[in-house]
């Protein structure tokens, strides 16, 4: 059937009938002016089920977009189907009758849109848990009733009581007397939670404070003897309001939330890596916590300020409190796990009189 | 009418290849993944149509590749009812909040439903040599299989639980067809009970093992209260590698034994299936595919879907009676618009 030399080479591939599963060796041509032609070859070629030679306009035919280098089909009108691994060949084919390749195909050839696309992702990611993922757990905690804190704080002293806990030791004169401080700060704290102040000896916490998100600030024995002025522990009280007022623990637990979503939507589908997506929030979540820190010493300072009081109280405390625990280490990794900032960036200590 | 082809008594073992690489397929990754960013979901629908015609594509058997026929639109518009859905119910539970009494009730009689469409839709948008798979399980079936014999493994202390994964496995491949012939699902349940129960005892034996191991490094750890100090210390190390070898080797035992048991139980007409995946190479894959992650951020992550997806592939094929040339369309093959209006809403991708 071969007509003149300068006939172009053939596609090479295999042609089925429609409805049919015979795999014969076909050639297929892209004539002038846009004629699709299919030969068949091979022995069977004569059989029942075998796919028929045929010669079809091309707009007739549809051709499968190219993707990688997976096989391309042409079907045929009368459901015929050849299927050809020569990606090239087709391309060059169609392109000579001004059809072009797929813009998502132009785009994933291309190495250099590749490296691209993988800058512009590991960008648009680290920005946005770095400020998207804490906006939006800011903005989901706002939308969330008080409830939720009450709740997450509800049986969280009676767990600490249980484990690491005791009852005060404090003299009650002096327990009144910081109930009345803790007062004086709560007062301007008028956000609906239900403050109340929990003084604990704790021998394995040591010189410490906590709030719990329900507006229960407990506070150590040890932190009180550690202080040398009352202000001090204002200070840290303050602080700690800050993490309650901030709703800081609701929205550690969305931000935790968020990432694991987004680490697990983009590789969760490899099952050893799932495990490993969902260690990458925890890795966050230290960071997002010192953050929170933060806020919460920005207030403490701000109330401070408000009060009169002097900023070094502050700083004051948070040295002594350092100094009592050892000391920190201070290499970057340690600094990156650990879940609060480096007491020389809080604070300015002044050496030990 | 006479067939010109005589058949051929000689058995031949075929084998499934796979061509993808993890160059070609990390590009069309993250052009996907940007693209889908960029525009906040909404081309993950053709993101997945490409993801799947790549990997169908680059799958062969005896010289011809599989085809995914997925069209993105009816997807999108399944993924955002599906959304709107959740985000009615959710929001609904907010005023009424008695309502979210029914979500357990909603998801054990729903998602068999949204299974049995989901597998229609994935066999009838695959096709074979122009061919199309198809899938006849009810939604009976799949409430019994996933939900009915669920409560009997709680109810037995999970002793049974091999024969709920039998059923479900029976269920999904079973009712599956290709062309005008049916898969038989051929796998004894004895065979999922032997290996089901010596995973738990692996399981069981190797996390005492790592525990006790865990136990005399991890003594050291206590002190260290400070994650940077236990990090460098080793002793953090010294507690988690022996679990993960423990995971590694048990997960990888347990899954090879469930995809050979699987789809080495399948038969189609004279034709059968045969898969000869081994432990070792696969907890080898799965251990070289972790450390790349970690070591690359998760970049290495194209390389190593391909890389399972390769050695799970390759280690198939069919032992064939003459040729794969004898299929030929069923008579209900013409019924492409009515799959396409039930089944695109329903892309949920699952395994076995």
């Amino acid at each position: 059937m071969s007509t003149s030399g300068s006939e172009p080479s053939p596609i090479v591939g295999v042609c089925f009938a429609a409805g049919r599963s015979r795999a014969l060796p076909a050639r297929l041509w892209l004539e002038a002016p846009g004629v699709v032609r299919l030969e068949v070859d091979g022995e069977s070629a004569a059989a029942s089920d075998a796919c028929q030679p045929q010669r079809v306009p091309l707009v007739d035919v549809s051709v499968s977009e190219r993707i990688g280098n997976v096989p391309r089909r042409f079907v045929f009108p009368d459901g015929t189907q050849f299927e050809t691994a020569d990606n090239d060949a087709v391309d060059a084919a169609l392109d000579r009758f001004g059809r072009q390749a797929g813009f998502a195909h132009w785009l994933e050839q291309r190495w250099p849109i590749a490296v691209a696309s993988l800058a512009a992702v590991v960008a648009i990611a680290v920005l946005f848990v770095q400020f998207g993922v804490p906006a939006l757990a800011d903005y989901a905690a706002r939308t969330l009733p008080l409830e939720v804190d009450r709740r997450l704080g509800a049986e969280t002293l009676t767990l600490l009581d249980r484990a690491v806990l005791k009852p005060t030791k404090l003299p009650a004169t002096r327990q009144r007397q910081l109930q009345a401080r803790f007062a004086q700060v709560v007062d301007d704290a008028d956000d609906g939670h239900d403050y109340r102040l929990e003084l604990r000896s704790s021998p394995r916490l040591g010189p410490n404070a906590l709030a719990l998100p329900s507006g229960i600030v407990v506070m150590t024995d040890e932190l009180v003897e550690l202080a040398m002025h009352d202000d001090e522990l204002i200070a840290v009280l303050a602080h700690e309001v800050g993490h309650v007022q901030g709703r800081h623990a609701l929205r550690q637990i969305l931000q935790t939330a968020g990432v694991s979503a987004i680490a697990f939507a983009i590789l969760g589908d490899v099952s050893s890596v799932s495990a490993l997506a969902t260690s990458i929030p925890v890795l966050l979540q230290a960071k997002h916590s010192r953050d929170f820190e933060r806020e919460a010493d920005a207030f403490a300072k701000r109330w401070l300020a408000e009060q009169g009081i002097a900023a070094h109280r502050f700083d004051d405390i948070l040295c002594r409190m350092e100094a009592a625990s050892g000391g920190g280490t201070d290499d970057a990794l340690s600094r990156y796990l650990s879940t609060h900032p480096a007491t020389d960036e809080r604070a300015r200590c002044q050496p030990p009189r | 009418m006479n067939d010109t082809n005589p058949p051929s008594p000689s058995l031949r073992t075929v084998p499934f290849e796979f061509r993808a690489t993890g160059a070609e397929y990390f590009r069309i990754w993250i052009v996907n993944l940007l693209l889908t960013i960029v525009t906040i979901g909404i081309y993950s629908a053709w993101a997945k149509v490409r993801r799947l015609r790549y990997f169908y594509g680059s799958t062969l058997l005896d010289g011809a590749s599989f085809e995914y026929h997925g069209k993105p639109l009816a997807i999108l518009k399944g993924r955002l009812i599906t959304v709107g859905a959740y985000a009615i119910f959710a929001l609904l539970t907010q005023f009424f909040p008695l309502l979210g009494l029914l979500a357990l009730p909603v998801v054990a009689f729903g998602v068999p439903w949204v299974i049995a469409k989901a597998r229609l839709f994935q066999m009838r948008m695959s096709s074979y040599r122009g061919l199309r798979f198809n899938f006849h399980g009810r939604y009976g079936g799949a409430l019994a299989a996933y939900v009915g014999w669920a409560i009997v493994a709680v109810f037995t202390l999970y002793l049974a639980a091999p024969l709920w994964v039998w059923k479900r496995v029976n269920y999904l491949l079973g009712n599956t067809s290709y062309a005008n012939e049916s898969f038989r699902f051929t796998t004894p349940r004895g065979r999922f009970f032997a290996f089901g129960y010596a995973a738990a005892g692996m399981l069981l034996g190797g996390v005492l093992l790592a525990g006790f191991g865990a136990g005399v490094a991890g003594a050291q750890a206590i002190n260290a209260t400070d994650p940077g100090e236990a990090l460098r210390s080793g002793a953090f190390w010294a507690v988690l590698i022996p679990f993960l070898i423990v995971f590694l080797l048990v997960g990888a035992y347990y899954q090879r034994s469930l995809l050979n048991a699987s789809f080495g139980g399948l038969e189609i007409g004279p034709h059968r299936l045969r898969s000869t995946l081994r432990t070792a190479p696969l907890a080898g894959l799965y251990l070289k595919n972790l450390v790349l992650l970690v070591v690359t951020l998760g970049v290495y992550y194209p390389w190593a879907k391909v890389a399972l997806l390769r050695y799970q592939i390759e280690n198939l094929s069919v032992e064939a009676e003459g040729g794969l040339d004898a299929f030929a369309a069923s008579a209900a093959d013409g019924t492409d618009a009515l799959a396409e209006e039930v089944g695109d809403f329903f892309d949920v991708d699952f395994g076995l």
